[in-house]
């Protein structure tokens, strides 16, 4: 029996618990990814972030992938999708994703396959706040129907409206 | 016709911070229709709105999926307006 569990809170990471996370004894394999709000942001200084989300389809869109994910690399992997919203400084942890498998090399697929998969799927927006008092909406992926996805290529994957996106890409 | 909530996020914030706008629809308006009255009750309630190119990049939802263009919108009481996302 495997385990799918999605969380969309405004409470800190609990990174012991992500730590633990492994529902499957015969697991060997547990990759723990964590993304952390950053300090620049195209040369411009932040000091914060403010996550809004459409909670609903959020919970939703991080199940799909998830299931997705499984049917690629192993119906039997765990997977647990943490994501903050509202206000996070500089330092602090925005989203965590964990995959259990029975080897590795699934669990880094999976977990890679999931984040990028939610940097264009998930109804997630973030503002920043900058040093000199400036706000600004990020401007991110459009939304579409319609998906094209290279599952299979280890450092490209095609984003939901077809544009390439490139792993060495920071976003 | 029909009152519709269209519920407002990320960057449609900035010019909607209630983060919802109320309008009168038409019983057979499609997602099309809906992104061409919605231009124009955006401008008229908010001078602030120039920016046509983020609504044409949104996509509009339901709580459960995207809606394609020619999806009729006259079901929902509400709608969420979703601009380019930006998560992770």
């Amino acid at each position: 029996m495997s385990t799918v569990q999605v969380i969309v809170t405004e409470k800190e990471i609990d990174f012991d618990m992500v730590a633990r996370w492994n529902p499957s004894a015969e697991h060997g394999a547990s990759n723990a990814f964590l993304g952390f709000v950053r300090n620049l942001n195209l040369g411009k200084s932040v000091i914060a972030v403010e996550y809004d989300c459409f909670k609903p389809m959020c919970e939703k869109v991080f199940n799909q992938i998830a299931n997705e994910a499984k049917s690629k690399w192993g119906d039997d992997s765990n997977i647990l999708i943490v994501h903050r919203h509202g206000r996070l400084s500089v330092g602090e942890a925005s989203v965590a994703i964990v995959v259990t498998t029975g080897h590795r090399d699934e669990s880094y697929r999976s977990s890679r396959y999931i984040i990028e998969e939610i940097k264009t799927r998930a109804p997630i927006w973030k503002k920043e706040f900058y040093v000199d008092g400036q706000t600004e909406w990020v401007r991110g992926h459009a939304l579409c129907q319609h998906r094209k996805v290279n599952h299979h290529e280890e450092h490209s994957w095609t984003d939901s409206c077809g544009g390439t996106v490139h792993s060495h890409e920071t976003r | 016709m029909k009152t519709m909530n269209i519920r407002m996020f990320g960057a449609m914030r900035k010019y909607f911070p209630s983060g919802q706008l109320i309008m009168e629809l038409s019983e057979d308006c499609d997602v099309a229709a809906l992104r061409q009255i919605l231009l124009q009750k955006m401008i008229q309630e908010c001078t602030d709105f120039k920016d046509s190119a983020l609504l044409s990049e949104s996509a509009f939802s339901n709580h459960d999926e995207i809606l394609q263009e020619t999806d009729l919108v006259c079901q929902q009481s509400e709608i969420a307006l979703l601009p380019p996302v930006c998560g992770g």
